[in-house]
């Protein structure tokens, strides 16, 4: 694992010294994920959890009359999860390849919103049969914030918000009476980040 | 005396061990604490005792003797006793349930309890916690097993998966509510492993 993490690191430090003369519109993003699910009053002491957002994505400018206006493809590996505090700490761990479609519009010269939508593909999770366990899809929309978007570094916020039920399972009462099928658990993200752009070239779909 | 030992002879042939082949507690995505309910022969039982994880034993260790959780069907009395060994914490706590006039004479009448629920400590059938030198009584708030599914595997196993809850009185007069709970184990046909 540390090893991974070296060489995370050093590709990203690779990329960095690379591309110290471009700013623009093809980049590699990595963020900081602080997650937790909702649900209907099913999963007691739960907390939030923290994991890592990385990836990249390609931006591009698909009208002329809009100038403001950008489309981003991302994507992302993504840790989400959350932690139960029952007798002891239980860490619920999933990996998802995330593959948002977003939405930009600048309403600053260095400061854009970003919404769209995000579909996601369950990987694996720290749990025995997880992946069988809850839903293999996930779809959340997004909201998010970024600045510096047309310098080297830039920042980016935003909230992933599920809006599709990840668990289908019984629920029992006390003495193990099948009480309800239950359809729940949805995940919300908050990410912070940096991207790092690798091409000095604006992608439009227009002359 | 050749009476007692034919009695005995019965209780053996009749009496059923659970064994697990590979014991894999998937965990349950609502209590994490507890396994999820399953019914493959997991290997795997679990409840709360008030409010603390209880997990089934179902390996041989230095407290526990070889098949340690167990179905025994008692044929003159038409009865099944089950014992779920355990702990909590560490603590050896076993789970016991007594269920009367079932009907049950040998061990292929158990296929007749599927999908069968049998409410406890309601004065025919009874369910306790035996944990060191700690006594229990039953309590009067209804309780009930549920086999839920019971399954012949391959000519030699048993996969029997079910749920139960019921209280206890513990000897301070404090109410114990045993919830949540859940098994599902593979049991053996086949004399050589009949030890109880």
């Amino acid at each position: 694992m540390c090893i991974m993490k070296k060489s995370v690191f050093l590709v990203f430090l690779a990329l960095i010294l690379y591309s110290t003369h471009s700013v623009a519109q093809i980049y590699l993003s990595t963020g900081l994920n602080l997650s937790k699910v909702r649900d209907n009053n099913l999963l007691t002491n739960k907390k939030f959890l923290t994991g890592i957002q990385m990836g990249g994505g390609i931006k591009y400018y698909p009208t002329r009359s809009i100038p403001k206006l950008s489309i981003t493809n991302e994507v992302l590996f993504n840790g989400r999860g959350y932690e139960q505090q029952l007798d002891e700490k239980y860490k619920i761990m999933f990996s998802y390849l995330s593959a948002p479609f977003l939405l930009n519009y600048n309403i600053l010269d260095e400061l854009a919103i970003t919404g769209g939508v995000e579909p996601s593909l369950l990987v694996s999770t720290n749990l025995i049969q997880g992946t069988n366990t809850y839903k293999r899809y996930d779809l959340g929309l997004v909201l998010g914030a970024s600045i510096f978007d047309n310098q080297r570094f830039s920042l980016y916020t935003r909230m992933t918000y599920g809006v599709i039920p990840t668990l289908k399972y019984e629920k029992m009462d006390k003495i193990g009476n099948i009480v309800e099928n239950i359809n729940d658990v949805k995940n919300i993200c908050f990410t912070i980040g940096f991207k790092i752009n690798l091409r000095n070239e604006k992608i439009k779909f227009y002359k | 005396m050749k009476k007692s030992n034919s009695i005995n002879k019965l209780l053996l042939l009749s009496s059923i061990a659970f064994f697990s082949c590979q014991d894999v507690f998937i965990p349950d995505p609502i209590d994490p604490r507890l396994p999820q309910y399953t019914e493959n022969g997991q290997g795997t039982g679990g409840a709360l005792i008030d409010g603390i994880k209880w997990e089934s034993i179902n390996e041989p260790n230095i407290f526990y003797s070889f098949n340690p959780v167990s179905i025994v069907i008692i044929p003159d009395k038409k009865s099944i006793s089950i014992k779920f060994t355990g702990n909590v914490k560490g603590d050896p706590t076993d789970i016991v349930v007594n269920l009367n006039q079932m009907g049950c004479k040998t061990e292929k009448d158990i296929l007749s309890l599927v999908e069968k629920k049998f409410a406890l400590n309601n004065g025919t059938n009874s369910a306790n916690i035996e944990r060191g030198n700690d006594s229990y009584n039953p309590s009067n708030i209804p309780g009930q097993i549920y086999f839920r599914s019971i399954k012949s595997t391959n000519g030699e196993y048993y996969d029997v998966s079910g749920t139960f809850g019921f209280s206890v009185i513990s000897s301070k007069g404090k109410l114990i509510e045993v919830t949540y709970g859940r098994f599902d184990f593979k049991l053996c046909k086949g004399e050589e492993l009949l030890v109880r």
